[in-house]
């Protein structure tokens, strides 16, 4: 246990004023805000993700006065969150109707509207581009096109497996108040829509290392899973304030969306049908989106009535740890003063010592 | 030239950048005082998305989301709700929240508002066009037997 110390007031005053310092040790030029908007997007993403808030200025503020550590970056912004007055609820995001920056599927070659790669590292060769070294100014792209695309609609694949009732369908019970880990405690056994907001703030690595447990057999079946659909893009976000009446939009976020398709053998109820894995993140996010549907999946064992045997299958292991500020902040408390105890242990084992050791020589 | 509902001149108001909100106001000249009954003040919303796309709705995570309520000197009232922390941008769009529900307003102001309209429309053209330029046609080779 910790307990409480005083004083330090310099010591403490003067390694604040050493962690500043380490930002400007050469003194190089501060990055701007937008630089890191921009530049370092993906970190952008992944801070507003974990961080529960989407507001990308902020999250590049964050990665700045973090210094990178993007775990703190993400610990800044939760706390700033608790400040905010909370004033609405959107109504839900409807990923179908989505201005698409990129939309893959691996389990369906032809699909309506096409496979678009957008922008990926998937095909790029991994070689380290000594240009960047050098690079001085940004040109940005002055390509304009905005004629009217032929095809702005991209429905869902999955639909084509809905269509012949070999997919599971979601079901609607209409609940229209769902969980809220910013106010309600976690309660066990888990609703899929407490694991999904849980999910979508947790620690990308945590997910991402879970998922590939799965998929290497540690997992409820020991099959492959297949992406239906993955897309990423632009949606409308709209709410029905009280003293308007109607619903207006308020504006537009980026999501990434996994459509997984898994497997079922089905049961007496049930003949054989794919079951589903969903992921959905804010940003361009789509290994971590991809890692929740496989996750999402697993957490759903239950239901089909599998076996749990494996640590993704289990609710309270994934959800009470996939929060990496809740685990960095207990994992490191261990550096803080623990004198107290430890003094306790110290007699205790210098105690024990000295019965045996007393007892041998009797 | 189409008529324009509230809810619509809300949405395109609410995609549009500060700059050209300002132009609005300014190119109908309109000086009069206006009183703010609120904000603009940021505070946050819950998305929410749905359980495997189209099932029941989750808490996915929050967004800053900036709200402005102002009153013009004419007594009409003006909302507006931004996602982000724009607070100068907020006030314009309830400014001009407020002015679209005046008919004499309306008139001046319709056309520029289709045209914001128009800017929008063409933005996204752009990134559809951008994203189809990759579209990609990958083909399947059978593996041979030998």
């Amino acid at each position: 246990m910790y307990v409480a110390v005083k004083g330090g007031e310099k010591a403490i005053k003067s390694s604040l004023k050493l962690l500043e310092k380490k930002r400007k040790e050469t003194g190089t030029k501060s990055i701007e805000i937008n630089q890191i908007k921009e530049q370092l997007s993906f970190a952008v993403d992944r801070v507003i993700n974990e961080g529960s808030l989407y507001d990308k200025d902020l999250s590049a503020l964050a990665i700045k006065q973090s210094q990178g550590d993007l775990v703190e970056a993400i610990f800044l912004l939760r706390a700033y969150r608790t400040t905010l007055e909370r004033y609405a609820y959107s109504t839900a995001i409807d990923t179908s109707k989505i201005i698409i920056k990129r939309r893959i599927s691996a389990s369906f070659k032809d699909i309506p509207g096409g496979q678009i790669l957008g922008p990926t590292f998937d095909y790029s060769h991994r070689l380290l581009d000594f240009s960047l070294m050098r690079e001085d100014e940004i040109n940005s792209y002055e390509n304009i096109n905005n004629q009217e695309p032929k095809n702005k609609e991209f429905p869902s694949v999955i639909d084509y497996l809905n269509n012949e009732n070999l997919l599971e369908q979601e079901i609607n019970n209409l609940n229209d108040n769902p969980f809220d880990v910013t106010r309600d405690p976690m309660k066990f056994p888990a609703s899929r829509d407490q694991w999904m907001q849980i999910l979508a703030r947790g620690d990308e690595g945590f997910l991402l290392g879970l998922s590939y447990s799965a998929i290497r057999g540690f997992g409820s079946k020991g099959t492959h899973p297949f992406v239906g659909e993955i897309k990423y893009g632009i949606v409308d976000i709209f709410i029905s304030p009280d003293e308007l009446g109607f619903e207006i939009c308020i504006g537009e976020i980026e999501i990434s969306e996994c459509q997984m398709i898994d497997q079922f053998e089905g049961n007496k109820n049930t003949p054989p049908q794919f079951t589903r894995g969903y992921g959905l993140t804010f940003g361009y996010n789509e290994r971590k989106s991809m890692a929740i549907s496989i996750v999402d999946r697993a957490l759903k064992s239950e239901g089909y009535g599998e076996e749990i045997k494996f640590p993704i299958q289990d609710q309270e292991f994934v959800l009470y740890h996939a929060d990496n500020v809740e685990a960095q902040g207990f994992v490191t408390h261990l550096k803080l003063p623990h004198y107290v105890d430890f003094q306790g242990e110290l007699n205790l084992i210098r105690k024990l010592r000295n019965e045996i050791l007393q007892g041998k020589k009797l | 030239m189409s008529e324009i509902q509230r809810k619509d001149w809300i949405s395109i108001l609410s995609k549009t950048e500060t700059i050209d909100l300002k132009n609005c106001i300014e190119n109908i000249n309109y000086t009069k005082d206006y009183k703010i009954i609120y904000g603009p003040n940021v505070g946050s919303i819950m998305i929410r998305a749905r359980l495997g796309g189209n099932g029941d709705p989750y808490n996915l995570g929050e967004a800053t989301l900036t709200k402005c309520v102002i009153k013009l000197e004419e007594g009409t009232t003006g909302y507006s709700y931004h996602l982000g922390r724009d607070k100068i941008r907020a006030e314009y769009a309830a400014v001009l929240d407020a002015l679209m529900q005046d008919n004499n307003y309306y008139s001046k102001l319709q056309s520029m508002i289709l045209d914001l309209k128009d800017k929008i429309n063409k933005k996204e053209n752009h990134i559809i066009n951008e994203s189809n330029s990759s579209k990609v046609d990958f083909f399947t080779l059978v593996r041979g037997d030998g």
